[in-house]
């Protein structure tokens, strides 16, 4: 039978108990796209090779550990929690080493207007606007990278999250409340 | 009650200026070939977590000899010239530190074995 149309839980059973890596391969297919867009939400813009890394690493780490699944909870959502701590992880050590926003960022970030005064304005603008997005705590910040950078929808959002959609709801409206005061503070 | 997507930011919406700012920031992309270095990873990983235990075992014994070696030395010294506790001290002591330094020059090379990323790009 061919792996890409088994459930989660009959791939897992295959490559656990008969080694089959056509199934763990048919998981990667199904999952990959999602790791790293949750990766991705987590780490921000300009750090897509990071989140490919991390996406990689949760791969290499579920090969390595999938034997330890229980089946209590769906695999998407033990496999969306390792991604989101490697992620997380990621982004502290980060922090930690380079504490103010990176060229690749920067680069991330068209400027719209052409003439030069105008451009450095929106510039300014823009890059204030991103780091108050970079301020916001978790989980409200990845929330806020899902939805208007990746453009996810509320319930795909809560899907990733093992969340409901009302409370990413609410997420996203105390995360543009939060935005609102940080960017009125500024002179 | 205000909805917070029509909170002004300097003339515009909270809304309008996330979608403005992150709606045309450079969307991430997975680089093809993603599977492949998947699975050399897959690959090098349990050769690399073995060289990774295999190194703690190492360390571990090592200190757990050099302890006893330490002891026995001390215990010797005592024998051989009295039990006067500074001679023993400063002896056992200095053996101590010499074993010390070489295990911390010893774990200063074990990262590199514990170091489990693959980097795809060579950054």
């Amino acid at each position: 039978m061919n792996p890409t149309s088994l459930a989660d839980r009959d791939l897992i059973r295959q490559f656990v108990e008969g080694g089959d890596q056509d199934c763990f391969t048919a998981l990667v297919e199904r999952y990959r796209s999602r790791v790293f867009r949750l990766a991705a939400s987590i780490l921000g813009p300009g750090a897509g090779m990071e989140a490919e890394d991390v996406t990689q690493e949760v791969f290499v780490q579920v090969h390595r550990k999938l034997h330890t699944f229980r089946s209590e909870s769906a695999f998407s959502t033990w496999l969306y929690r390792i991604a989101q701590r490697r992620a997380l992880e990621l982004k502290r050590r980060a922090r930690y080493r380079h504490p103010h926003t990176g060229d690749a960022v920067l680069e991330a970030m068209p400027t719209a207007q052409a003439d030069g005064l105008a451009s450095a304005t929106d510039r300014q603008e823009k890059l204030a606007l991103y780091a108050a997005v970079e301020a916001l705590s978790e989980p409200t910040r990845s929330t806020i990278f899902l939805h208007y950078w990746l453009g996810e929808s509320v319930e795909s959002i809560a899907e990733l999250k093992n969340a409901r959609p009302g409370t990413i709801k609410s997420q996203l409206h105390r995360g543009r409340q939060r935005l609102a005061r940080l960017l009125e503070a500024q002179p | 009650m205000t909805d917070s997507r029509d909170l002004p930011i300097k003339g515009e919406g909270v809304d309008d200026a996330l979608h403005d700012l992150l709606g045309s920031a450079a969307l991430p992309r997975m680089h093809v070939g993603f599977e492949q270095r998947l699975e050399r990873a897959i690959a090098d990983d349990a050769p690399k977590r073995r060289a990774a235990r295999t190194a703690r075992i190492v360390l571990w014994s090592y200190w757990v000899v050099a302890t006893l070696v330490t002891v026995a030395i001390g215990w010797y010294v005592r024998d051989s010239f009295g039990p006067g506790p500074g001679l023993w001290i400063s002896l056992g002591g200095a053996v101590c530190l010499i074993f010390a330094v070489l295990s911390f020059c010893l774990l200063a090379s074990v990262p590199a074995i514990h170091r489990n990323r693959k980097r795809t790009f060579g950054r």
